[in-house]
Order: C-alpha cells, then sequence, then structure tokens
C-alpha cells in the first residue's frame, strides 16, 4: 500500500527557502531580509485561510494547513543541509525573529489605529499595556533563558520553529524524551509568566 | 534564582507529576521539609501544567496567523473616508496581497475598485515594490477583458491602486453564491466557453506583451453583471513577485522566461513545472486556464486533495478525470482541447494562447451552427444519401453566423434503427464558409459524436454504423482487409466458436467448433485468406496460436506458449506482417520479462524484436502498414499508465509514438496509409473509447465520447472499416425466500442495469449499484420495492455495495477521486468518507462483528488486506497473488480467490489475521465475488461465464459443488443473504455484446 501522501513534494517556494536559509546560516545576513516577506506571504495566506473558513464556518484542517506552510519555509527534509541540527536551530531562530516582529508591528498598529483587540488565541490574550500574545512571549522567553537556556531553545524550536519533538531532540542533541520534559516544565513556566501577575 | 534552586524545582516538578494526583500535595510536602518558597513554586508550575491546556502547542505561524486573520477582515476603514480624491464607499474583499474597497472618485465623479496596500506592509520594501509593479504592468495592458488601471498613487503613507470598478462576480463567487454551494454545479457549455474565449482572449493579448499571468483561477476571472463581460484581474501579480524577467526582449518568439522561483497562487491551478519550481512562459498560463475551464464543465477542478502537497504530487502524476464523467454531453472536441491544454508535457500542450483561442472559438461557433439547425430546420427523416446535401442547406441558412468559421462542426440528429451516419459537408475554405461541417447523427447505441479537426483528422468524411451481429454473444472481432468478411468469436454458455460473417449478405459461417477455451487475440492475413488466432484452455496460463482458412477447415497451431496479458486484460494478440511472411507475437520468460518476438509465418524462425523488464507489460503488437515497425501498447505498471511504443523490426529500437499517457488501452490498429493509428483507451479502467493518434505529431484526440463501454474488446482496422464489441447489461435486483428461485419476484425493473445487490442483515432494505441515473450509483430500496432511493450522485463510478452487520452502513467503491477506493457511508447515504488510500483496492466485505474490512488490492500482484471499519492502518494478510475475500460468519477465517505460482486459481482459507492459507478448495471458473453461505459450510459464487447462471456453493469439507438456484434463463451477476439465511437478494438480467461496424465513407 503506497499512501498518496508524499509531504516531500517540491511546494512552491521551497527551493528558494532553503537557499535563503543555507545562505543566511553561511554568514549572508541579507537572506533574512529576503526570507521575511516569504514569511509573511505565508501569514497572509494562512490567515486567509482562517478567515475565510470563519465566515463559512468551515472546520478546516488547520493543522495540516500549517504544517504545509512550515514545510514550506522550512522544509528540512529535501536537502542534504551538512548538519541537520544546525539548520533546524537556524529555523527555530529565524521563524522566532520574523514572527515576534510581525506581531510587534501589528500591536503596534493595531493600537495607533484605536482598533479593537481581536485575538483569536484565547492563551494569549494578556491585559493591560503589556505587549500581547508572540511579543509577549518572546519577552518571557528571554527570561527563560536568562535561567534556562536550553528550555529556552527548546521552546523556540518547538513553538517557533514548528518542529517536532523528534527534530528538536536531533537540533539539540538530546532524547526526545528530555525535549518532552523540558518543554513541558518550560510550557508550565511561561504560562505562569504570562498569565500569574 | 540560582541554578541549583532552578534544578530542583526542575526534578520536584517531573517527580510531582509521577505522583498520582491524589497523593500529591502529601508527596510534595514531604520533598519539600519546609522550604515554603519551593513548595510555591512547584505548586503553581504545576497547576500552570494543568491549566496551560492548548498554550503554545499551536505553532507560532498558527497563532500569528490567526490574529492576522482578525484584523485583516476587510472592514478596517470605515466608509466616507478619503484616500486622496477617493471616498471609501465599501469593502469589496481582500485579497493575497492587498485588501480592496469600492470608492467614488471625487474628481472624475465615477465609482473606482480602490486596492490598498496593507499599512502594515508599507514598511516592506519588497512588497512595495511588488505592489507598485504590479500596477504598472496591469495598466501597460489595454484589453476590454483586462481591467483598467486608473491610478497608481500614495496618501499619507498609504500606497493605492484605482481600478475599474467592475459591478459583477468573480467566477469563485459565482460558483458559490448563486448556485448556493461552495463546490461549483458545472456552467452550462455555452457559458463555459464564453468565459474562457474572453480570458484567452485577455491571455493572448497579454501573451504578446510579454506578460505572463501565472496565477490564472476563479478567483481572478470577474464576470460582469450587466453583460457577462469577463474581466482578468491581478494581472502580473505573480510574475513580478517572482523577481526580475529576464532579458525579455531576447526570448524567443512569443515565449517569455524568467527566472525559476517562488510561485505563488493556489495549488489547484499550478501548472506541473510551476508545481516543481521551474521556469515557467506563457504555456503555463495555457494550463491553469484548463484547470480553470475543466473546473467550469465539471463543477470541481481536475486535481483536489486535502493538501497543497496532495495536490502537487496529483498534479504531477495523476491524469485528470475525463469530463463525460461529469457532463454527459460535453463535446468530444471540448474533452480534446481541455486534455491538450491539461497535457504535462508542457511541449505537447498548446504552445500559445492563441491556438487554444482559436480552437475554443472553433467550438463555440460548431455548437451555435447545431443549435441554429436544431431551432430552424426539422430533423431529417431519412438517413442515408441524402444526409450531405442536407447538411448543406443548413449551412447555407446559417451563413452569417459562421462567416469566420474555417473548420469543423458537429450536429446532432436523431434517427432510428440500427445504423448511423457520420456525414460531412465539402465546402471551401476561401468561401469564408465551413469547410467541413460534420454532421454527427445517433446517441442510442453507441458513438453519438465523433468530432474532428482538419489538420489532425483521418481521411473519411463520413461514417457509418452497422450492428453486425444481434446474439448477444460476440466477444471479439477482426475485420479483413477487403473489409467484406468480419470473423467472430461468439461465446454460448462459456464455449467459444469462431465464425466468419459476409458483411455485405449477412450470411455466417461456423469455421472452429465450439469448445471451452479462450480467444485472446484474432487477426486475417493480409491476403484475406487465413486468419490467425490465440486460444487458451480453460485455466491454462498457455497460449497457443494457430491459423485456419478464413472458411473453416482444419486449424494448424503454429506456436505454443505465447503471452502477454497485461494486467490481466486479452492482448495476446498475433500480428501479420504486411507480406504476410511472418507472424508478431509476445511471450514472457522466466523473470516475467516480456519479449516482443517475429517468427515466419509457419511459425518457425522465433527471434526476439526487443525484451520489457517486469515493469512494464506489453501487449497488441501491430505490425505497420510498411512492414518495418511494430507498434505496441506499454502499460508501466509503478507509474500506472499506458501509452503506445513502436519498435523497428530490423534492430529493435525503440521509439514512443505519442506523449500522451492513458490508464489502460485495450486495442491498437494502424490505418492503411501509416498515418497514424486507431486505439481502444480509456483515461479511466471503466469507460473505454475510440481514439485516433496521428502520426507523427502523436498528437491523440477521441473519436467516441460516451458512456458505452468497448471494454476489453478487439479492434480490427483498416484505412476505412472498424470492427469493434459494444457491450450492454441489463439487470434487475430479484428477491427469493429460502432459496426457493421458482418463487422469486423482481424488485426493480426497467432498461437498466441493476447488477450488484446486497441486503442488510434483517432483509428488509436492498442496496444496489445501478446505472438508472446515467452514471454507476448506489441506490437503496424497501425489500418490497417500495421507496427506491439514490445514494450516491457525484461523478464518480460508484460500485460494489455491501451492507454492515449492524445494518448501519455501507461500503461501496468509488472512483471520484481517480482511483477506485473503498468508501463509506451511513444507510442513508450521508457522510460518505474515503476508507482506503492505496493504489486501488475492490471487493470490500464486513467482518460479522464489523470491526474490521476485508479488501483486495488491485494491483498486478493482488493481495488480500484488512483496515479498522473505523479507518486506520490496513494490515496485510496473504503474500500472494489473492483477491475477492469474503470472511466466515463465525468471524475466524477469510476465503479468497488465491494463485499459487504456476497452479490453477484455488479458493483458499486464511485466518482473519493473515498467513498462509490453512486450506485450499477447488474452484474452476474466473473471478468472481464469494460470499459465505449463511451456514458457514460453503463458499457461494456465480460463474460469470454462464449465460444462464445460478449460484454454486463449494463446501469447504471439500464435498461436491452444489448449485443452490435453479433458473433457467438470465444471468446472475451478484446476490446477498440476509444474516439467517431466509431471504436472498439478487441481481439478474442479460449481457450482450455484439460486433459494430464503424465503416467511413469518402
Amino acid at each position: 500500500m503506497k499512501k498518496n501522501n508524499d509531504k516531500s513534494s517540491p511546494s512552491s517556494s521551497t527551493a528558494k527557502v532553503t537557499h535563503l536559509l543555507m545562505a543566511w546560516s553561511e554568514g549572508d545576513l541579507s537572506a533574512l531580509e529576503m526570507l521575511t516577506p516569504l514569511v509573511h506571504e505565508e501569514l497572509r495566506r494562512l490567515a486567509h485561510y482562517y478567515m475565510k473558513g470563519e465566515r463559512r464556518g468551515h472546520t478546516l484542517q488547520t493543522t495540516a494547513l500549517v504544517n504545509e506552510a512550515y514545510l514550506k519555509l522550512i522544509d528540512q527534509k529535501r536537502v542534504k543541509f551538512r548538519n541537520r541540527a544546525q539548520f533546524y536551530a537556524l529555523a527555530g531562530t529565524l521563524m522566532r525573529h520574523i514572527l515576534v516582529d510581525h506581531a510587534r508591528t501589528r500591536n503596534y498598529l493595531k493600537r495607533g489605529a484605536g482598533a479593537q483587540r481581536v485575538s483569536l488565541d484565547k492563551a494569549l490574550i494578556v491585559c493591560g499595556d503589556r505587549d500581547e500574545g508572540l511579543v509577549a512571549l518572546d519577552a518571557a522567553l528571554i527570561r527563560l533563558s536568562a535561567i534556562d537556556a536550553r528550555k529556552s531553545k527548546v521552546v523556540e524550536l518547538r513553538f517557533f520553529g514548528g518542529l517536532s519533538v523528534d527534530e528538536t531532540a536531533e537540533a539539540l542533541d538530546l532524547s526526545s524524551v528530555t525535549v518532552m520534559r523540558e518543554w513541558r516544565m518550560a510550557k508550565a513556566w511561561l504560562y505562569n509568566a504570562l498569565y500569574d501577575t | 534564582m540560582t541554578p541549583e534552586r532552578w534544578q530542583q524545582l526542575d526534578h520536584l516538578f517531573h517527580s510531582a507529576l509521577e505522583v498520582a494526583q491524589e497523593k500529591r500535595a502529601a508527596f510534595l510536602r514531604e520533598v519539600c521539609a519546609g522550604d515554603d518558597s519551593l513548595l510555591r513554586h512547584v505548586e503553581s508550575l504545576i497547576s500552570a501544567h494543568e491549566e496551560a491546556g492548548s498554550f503554545i502547542e499551536s505553532p507560532a505561524l498558527e497563532v500569528e496567523a490567526r490574529e492576522l486573520a482578525g484584523e485583516t477582515a476587510p472592514t478596517k476603514i470605515a466608509s466616507g473616508k478619503t484616500i486622496s480624491h477617493y471616498e471609501i464607499i465599501s469593502p469589496l474583499g481582500s485579497g493575497g496581497m492587498a485588501d480592496v474597497y469600492l470608492a467614488q472618485d471625487l474628481t472624475l465623479n465615477r465609482r473606482v475598485a480602490l486596492k490598498l496596500l496593507p499599512e502594515y506592509f508599507t514598511r516592506d520594501r519588497d512588497r512595495l515594490r511588488r505592489f507598485q509593479q504590479e500596477a504598472r504592468t496591469a495598466s501597460s495592458l489595454n484589453h476590454p477583458n483586462i481591467i483598467t488601471t486608473y491610478e497608481i498613487g500614495q496618501a499619507d503613507d498609504r500606497h493605492f491602486i484605482a481600478l475599474e470598478f467592475i459591478d459583477g462576480e468573480t467566477l469563485r463567487q459565482n460558483f458559490i453564491d448563486k448556485r448556493g454551494h461552495l463546490v461549483g454545479t458545472p456552467l452550462r457549455t455555452r457559458e463555459a466557453l464564453d468565459i474562457a474565449i474572453q480570458t484567452a482572449d485577455a491571455l493572448a493579448a497579454a501573451h504578446e506583451a510579454h506578460i505572463i499571468h501565472r496565477d490564472i483561477k476563479p478567483e481572478n476571472i470577474m464576470v460582469r453583471r450587466r453583460d457577462g463581460y469577463v474581466k482578468v484581474l491581478d494581472f502580473g501579480l505573480a510574475k513580478l513577485t517572482e523577481g526580475p524577467v529576464v532579458d525579455v526582449e531576447a526570448t524567443i518568439g512569443s515565449l517569455v522566461q524568467t527566472s525559476a522561483g517562488m510561485v505563488m497562487g493556489t495549488a489547484n491551478y499550478m501548472s506541473p513545472e510551476q508545481a516543481r519550481s521551474e521556469k515557467v512562459d506563457v504555456r503555463t498560463d495555457i494550463w491553469s486556464l484548463g484547470v480553470v475551464l475543466y473546473e467550469m464543465v465539471a463543477g470541481c477542478v481536475p486535481f483536489e486533495r486535502a493538501t497543497p502537497s496532495e495536490v502537487i504530487a496529483l498534479i504531477l502524476e495523476r491524469e485528470p478525470l475525463p469530463l463525460t464523467r461529469f457532463a454527459r454531453d460535453v463535446p468530444a472536441e471540448l474533452e480534446r482541447i481541455v486534455t491538450k491544454a491539461l497535457t504535462k508535457d508542457v511541449e505537447a500542450r498548446y504552445q500559445t494562447t492563441k491556438d487554444l483561442l482559436i480552437d475554443l472559438r472553433r467550438l463555440r461557433q460548431r455548437l451555435e451552427i447545431e443549435a441554429e439547425i436544431q431551432r430552424t430546420g426539422e430533423p431529417p427523416d431519412k438517413i442515408g444519401e441524402e444526409a450531405p446535401a442536407r447538411g448543406q442547406q443548413r449551412v447555407v441558412v446559417t451563413e452569417k453566423t459562421i462567416a469566420q468559421e474555417t473548420r469543423g462542426a458537429s450536429v446532432v440528429h436523431p434517427s432510428s434503427g440500427t445504423e448511423y451516419w457520420f456525414t460531412q459537408s465539402k465546402l471551401h475554405r476561401n468561401a469564408g464558409i465551413v469547410l467541413g461541417l460534420l454532421v454527427t447523427i445517433a446517441i442510442g447505441y453507441g458513438i453519438h459524436k465523433l468530432t474532428r479537426r482538419g489538420e489532425t483528422a483521418l481521411s473519411f468524411q463520413s461514417a457509418k454504423l452497422t450492428r453486425l451481429t444481434t446474439t448477444g454473444k460476440a466477444t471479439m472481432a477482426a475485420i479483413s482487409p477487403d473489409a467484406k468478411l468480419v470473423v467472430h468469436v461468439v461465446n454460448d454458455g462459456g464455449k467459444r466458436s469462431l465464425w466468419t460473417r459476409q458483411v455485405a449478405t449477412q450470411s455466417n459461417i461456423e469455421i472452429v467448433p465450439p469448445a471451452v477455451v479462450t480467444y485472446r487475440g484474432l487477426t486475417f492475413s493480409p491476403d484475406g485468406n487465413y486468419i490467425y488466432y490465440c486460444v487458451s484452455s480453460k485455466n491454462a496460463d498457455q497460449i497457443a496460436v494457430f491459423r485456419v482458412s478464413t472458411f473453416g477447415g482444419t486449424p494448424t497451431k503454429l506456436l505454443d506458449d505465447v503471452d502477454g496479458d497485461i494486467d490481466h486484460m486479452v492482448s495476446a494478440t498475433v500480428s501479420v506482417s504486411p507480406n504476410g511472411k511472418q507472424i508478431a507475437f509476445l511471450r514472457k520468460g522466466a523473470r516475467k520479462e516480456t519479449a516482443l518476438m517475429i517468427a515466419n509465418a509457419d511459425g518457425s524462425g522465433e527471434r526476439n524484436v526487443t525484451i520489457y523488464q517486469p515493469e512494464d507489460g506489453i501487449g497488441f503488437p501491430k505490425w505497420s502498414p510498411d512492414g518495418r515497425r511494430i507498434a505496441y501498447a506499454v502499460l508501466n505498471y509503478p507509474s500506472n499508465t499506458t501509452t503506445v511504443v513502436e519498435a523497428q523490426v530490423a534492430d529493435g529500437s525503440k521509439k514512443p509514438l505519442t506523449s500522451q499517457k492513458w490508464l489502460r488501452i485495450f486495442g491498437l490498429g494502424w490505418l492503411r496509409d501509416g498515418s497514424g493509428l486507431l486505439m481502444l483507451a480509456g483515461r479511466d479502467k471503466f469507460v473505454c473509447q475510440i481514439w485516433h493518434l496521428s502520426l507523427p505529431s502523436g498528437e491523440a484526440h477521441q473519436l467516441t465520447n460516451d458512456l458505452n463501454d468497448y471494454v476489453g474488446m478487439s479492434l480490427a482496422a483498416d484505412a476505412n472499416t472498424l470492427a469493434v464489441i459494444k457491450m450492454e447489461k441489463q439487470a434487475s435486483i430479484w428477491m427469493a425466500s429460502n432459496n426457493d428461485t421458482s418463487r422469486a419476484h423482481p424488485v426493480t425493473s426497467g432498461p437498466k442495469a441493476d447488477d450488484q445487490v446486497a441486503l442488510s442483515p434483517d432483509g428488509g432494505k436492498i442496496v444496489f449499484r445501478s446505472n438508472a441515473s446515467g452514471n454507476s450509483d448506489i441506490w437503496i430500496v424497501n425489500a418490497d420495492g417500495s421507496n427506491p432511493k439514490q445514494l450516491t450522485t457525484d461523478a464518480g463510478i460508484n460500485v460494489g455495495p455491501v451492507v454492515s452487520p449492524d445494518g448501519r452502513h455501507i461500503l461501496f467503491l468509488s472512483d471520484r477521486n481517480g482511483v477506485a477506493h473503498i468508501w463509506k457511508m451511513n444507510i442513508e447515504g450521508g457522510d460518505q468518507k474515503q476508507l482506503t488510500y492505496g493504489n486501488g483496492e475492490q471487493a470490500p466485505q464486513f467482518s460479522p462483528d464489523g470491526q474490521w474490512v476485508v479488501y483486495s488490492t488491485i494491483a498486478e500482484n493482488s493481495s488480500v488486506w484488512r483496515i479498522p471499519a473505523a479507518g486506520g492502518k490496513p494490515v496485510q494478510l496473504t503474500e500472494k497473488d489473492s483477491e475477492v475475500p469474503t470472511v466466515s460468519p463465525d468471524g475466524k477465517l477469510v476465503a479468497c480467490l488465491y494463485k499459487d505460482e504456476n497452479a490453477p486459481v484455488r479458493i483458499a482459507l486464511i485466518p482473519l489475521e493473515g498467513g498462509r492459507p490453512l486450506k485450499t478448495l477447488d474452484y474452476g471458473a474466473p473471478s468472481a465475488i464469494l460470499r459465505w453461505t449463511p451456514d458457514g459450510r460453503a463458499i457461494a459464487y456465480v460463474d460469470p461465464r454462464d449465460t444462464v447462471s445460478n449460484i454454486v456453493a463449494r463446501p469447504i469439507d471439500g464435498g461436491a459443488v452444489k448449485q443452490l438456484t435453479d433458473f433457467k434463463t438470465d444471468r446472475t451477476f451478484s446476490f446477498d443473504w440476509s444474516r439467517d439465511g431466509s431471504q436472498l437478494a439478487l441481481a439478474r438480467g442479460t449481457q450482450a455484446s455484439d460486433v459494430i461496424l464503424i465503416k467511413y465513407i469518402h
């Protein structure tokens, strides 16, 4: 039985992204600049799906969509990167950078425009004047890294980089069990950091 | 916090989580031993752990996209607000790149569509550049079908484009809103053609200006409400997102090439080269327009899956289902156009949009003529020689509408009797009228539309169809080179004989007496004096080649041990060289490799021409008219596609004759002048049609376009006449109590085929397959015949229903996604879900506890599998070639057909868990559905070869076969018992197959 479910099919921008990531890892800082619009594009595309989905009351297979997007941006399997672990780590850092930046700008504009605050991810609603969502999480993650850099890195790779437990384990040269442990603790700590005022 | 303290916290947190919740507090108090701060820390972490739920479990990309979604809804700018001299009226929508508002131009006092780059992106220089470049590109195009750009501007950091406002809907909205649901109902052919023509017109203009759209999809095609005018939107978007155009001036012809790289857009409309991130040119737009045209006609896109990567896999690997699957009256020419636009090989696709546009326009005009004739002229009441003249008269009537037409138009006329005419009138191209008006008469028995184009068409101008046999028992036919004789196989109750029939006099002579054999190929010698045929005896794989005189006599055996079935289809035809001195045939070697071989006409002097490895199956060798080449079909098993190849007789060198691929080819025949081949081929497994393959171009187009089944039959062709076998089945559902067939009564009736039946366990409901809807669908009816209801309505072929032991679900096979898979639905027809995802599955059966579904795969070496009835991971139960499983009433055994190397097929009993057969039983029939008898003591089946057939049961204790029913007429196609065995549902009827002669007249 061969399942027609080849996740490694070339998707549109994969080749370019992979190339950019590799360039970036080799010290070409302009790669970041070039990669940013691609991530934005992907974000907007996903956002579009959600909007359409919500309007039509469809339950979308969002997990599949997000996985697609990550796959497009960080397709680890298609490239024989000389150091896959390094590649994963880079991807996580980069995604964090871009996404947090995106969120920061968006928050800023939203406040500036005086628009009503809308957050679809209830888990990330915060009160008051504090930064919201990813920005707040990023700040908390910086604090966590001061206490426990490894836990912070695990969150970066899994949450921002979209990596699986096993991929994270490979990137950090840890066992999957350890990654799960680190994740569990980091998640609880971050949750407290954001909501337990 | 010190690192030591943190480590302690970490350790305690995890240890505490390992302790059962109710004991945790005590545990923590104990281990913290009075360190209250530590205790509080751990407890707060644990409660956070318990509360956190999905917190950060969704990836950041999703979180951020959702946040974005919450605010990018096009409600941000309030109406009344002005941007530059535009006053916002209302939001129109949001595209991938920008938000669009309806606005009033306060200076020129007109409505515009104002496209705004979201402020958020303004600081993104790359995006801004693209936004502006898009506008400039689009504004450089001046075409009535391309949206007009009024202004590109900026006000207070807001960048905008003012566009012509079109009061209308995009094609996508058209699909959704008007029809009330998301997946579109197909448009009428005329409507679809109009839209496609205008879109192609816009694209042709753009391509001429070296601009490729690259993102043609229904969202970007707008239809103006007032007049149906089409406007193509978002021009140049995709191109500009891809970066600079590479040296446009230096490109050759009208092809515009750009650097390879990122391509945006929905995967469904992506061309194969886009999907592969390769360089794209104008031909990528041609593909995408092909997809849109397909979608308009079919109501669904040709390549559809849940995720983009799966869609891409389909785009790269699969051929779409033919349009006739979705709409029966699709003109063959439209099918051809779409197929050519959707050719994966970019070199074999339409090369310019102009070519596509010309074909679309021609087709529209042809349809207009048809409509005109149907409106103005009464249908001809006579057929025959008068037809061309009538055609001409009609043309005069409609001359003004076809002034630009250069060739090709087909018209449908009703007719009676068993003969059908295709005529084509001759008019002069330079006179500005129709060069060819192809008048198609028919429907009824078969070919209902024969359309063709001047440059690729055959050299016939009219065709006459005759039903040559009416016994319904002809299974294979070949026509003599002079077209005066037809030799055919007659199957009478499983005994087959060979007959020669004179076409003119209808006289019929038996030349080989009835015997229990299977004919595998049939052909005349070039002088018409002999018939060469391949034949195998019952259950034997060994095929021998014989020669017999055309009017009978003793057959001479020429060769033993020839082969060449591809995918279980009869294909071991023998072909005679044009000089009559050699024959070509196929033989399998020890490693399952197949050799194309030739020998002298008496069977001596065998030699290989070429050899194919086991991954390819070859069949239907046909010697070319010049005697130098042999054409044959090659089925590539890994890709599951078939194409046509020729080999040079002298040196065995091979060359594909076309880049086109079919699922299966069932017959080949050369045209006498060597200008091409006729073939019986199917884009899917179920409907096989006649195609013309033109040489040397390799272009193929479909000659017949109907739902009739020409499957598995041989095709013989000389220049003007070909003989095919057409199959027709009639069947209805019967019910019998206690196997008492004398009291059996019909439940359904009518001239249709209700030929597969399943009974609910209580015997109260009958689920069956029927073609009553014009498609193959699953139906349900009460056992008393009341309340018939169609359960499937999709365009795929739905067959083989079975009812679950609790009577609440139905399993069936459907190829709606292109390949036959097992699907499940509830007894009302709702909740239809795909259960298996392999390369093709068949014969599903429930285990008696309803937990498992057992089935077999449709591969070369089929095997039996099981899968949880709720869905899940399939488990293979048998290694060897085996199929059509059925589970015993006690749920312990699976019976299936089983083939061990060179032994005949037997019934095997294997454990439900899989493994080697515990026992095997004689079988002695071709593949058929098996069922356990309700008492669990025997395996019941029907021999499909018998023209009068009854259910027989083979006891598993090895006893003699027992006949369970005693019908004196008709075939039994399928049957099922109620759980207690008291009720028996049967599908019974007749299956006629006759020789149809298609004669083309100059």
